[in-house]
């Protein structure tokens, strides 16, 4: 990630393209760690609401180790704290769900 | 976790649930490539661009006039808004609407969107359905209400069967919507292969071209230009900038440091 708000006086000026560098960052890593979390999951054999709740944990702690990354000058890189918390939730979910059927299916069922 | 209640043949393992994954995830980078073979580059209007360019410029100076000294600013004002000699004032563009119906080029735009998009995944879909119909494929790991059996297990007609158990052509969509942000991995940024992303763009571009009445928009530009004031801010800037330390020791060397991620 680039940090490039350069400090001045005044307006900030804001590089459009590292803008969109760095959220480009964060999606890789949230769907990098939801397909490795389904794939936990199933392989684990949870159900139901254990799975859920495994996908929200293991979210919570992907925005944790962004913010720890990030550091104290994260608003060099980030406009905002929450964009690292629920970025990509959803579209994360759907691949958290697809990979841990596969793998519960491939483990489980047969 | 208490062991599934039905025993599912291996072949179906080798034979359906692989096979599906793979003709979702090729049929999608091969749209991928196919939108990009017939990507035909937007024709843009010579006019419409120096007019946006021309709106951006007098945007630009309402924002920033107060950094040029007063007679700059008048200058600038004058070619913009003066009663005769004005930009806004004498030039007026014959409006011609655009009719998505009889416009070709957004029409083929659309056609060329709904046929990459919609129209492989709807004859997959049916493919799939019809050709691996019968028989259960795998156990979805979260429990479903009855309401959902007869959207996911098309063709079999067990009552008792638990409506976790889904066939192929759920699988097949749960493979669409869930490999939609794997793309973005392997394809990288703006990849075409991904559909929401398509279709948003499709929904935001037909509100981002240029407004097809330039007059009113330059009317408007107009009237914002008139009331701007101009307050010079840099006016006192030799006393400002005298009266106190600027520490140019340190000055480049902590300012812009660009850091990896």
């Amino acid at each position: 990630m680039a940090g490039v708000v350069a400090k001045r006086e005044g307006p900030q000026f804001i590089s459009e393209v590292s803008v969109r560098g760095n959220a480009a960052v964060l999606d890789y890593c949230r769907t990098s760690l939801s397909a490795l979390s389904g794939a936990t999951a199933g392989i684990l054999g949870l159900t139901g609401l254990y799975g859920f709740i495994f996908y929200l944990i293991s979210a919570f702690l992907l925005s944790l180790l962004l913010i720890l990354k990030a550091g104290r000058r994260w608003n060099k890189c980030f406009k905002s704290r929450r964009l690292l918390f629920t970025g990509g939730l959803v579209g994360g979910l759907f691949t958290y769900v697809l990979f841990w059927t596969f793998l519960y299916g491939m483990v489980h069922v047969y | 976790m208490a062991d599934p209640e039905l025993l599912l043949d291996s072949s179906i393992r080798m034979w359906v649930v692989l096979p599906i994954v793979f003709i979702t995830f090729f049929v999608g980078i091969i749209r991928h490539y196919v939108t990009q073979l017939l990507h035909s580059d937007k024709k843009v209007d010579l006019e419409q661009v120096s007019d946006s360019q021309v709106l951006l410029r007098s945007r630009v100076l309402r924002e920033n006039g107060k950094y040029i000294p007063r007679q700059s600013f008048t200058m600038r004002k004058h070619f913009f808004n003066d009663a005769e000699t004005g930009f806004f004032k004498k030039v007026k563009r014959k409006v011609v609407p655009k009719n998505p119906m009889t416009d070709t080029s957004m029409l083929t735009d659309m056609m060329k969107g709904n046929l990459t998009n919609v129209l492989p995944m709807i004859v997959i879909g049916g493919w799939i359905n019809w050709a691996f119909s019968g028989f259960v494929i795998t156990k979805v790991p979260f429990p479903l209400t009855l309401r959902f059996k007869p959207m996911l297990q098309r063709g079999i007609d067990l009552l008792s069967l638990d409506a976790s158990w889904v066939s192929s052509a759920s699988w097949y969509f749960l493979n669409v919507f869930g490999l939609r942000s794997m793309y973005s991995l392997i394809l990288g940024q703006d990849n075409a292969a991904d559909q929401s992303r398509v279709m948003q763009d499709q929904m935001t571009g037909a509100a981002m071209a240029m407004p097809p009445d330039p007059n009113k928009a330059f009317k408007s530009e107009w009237e914002a230009l008139e009331i701007v004031e101009h307050k010079w801010a840099l006016e006192n800037v030799e006393e400002e900038l005298m009266s106190r330390d600027l520490n140019f020791g340190t000055f480049f060397s902590q300012d812009i440091k660009s850091t990896m991620f």
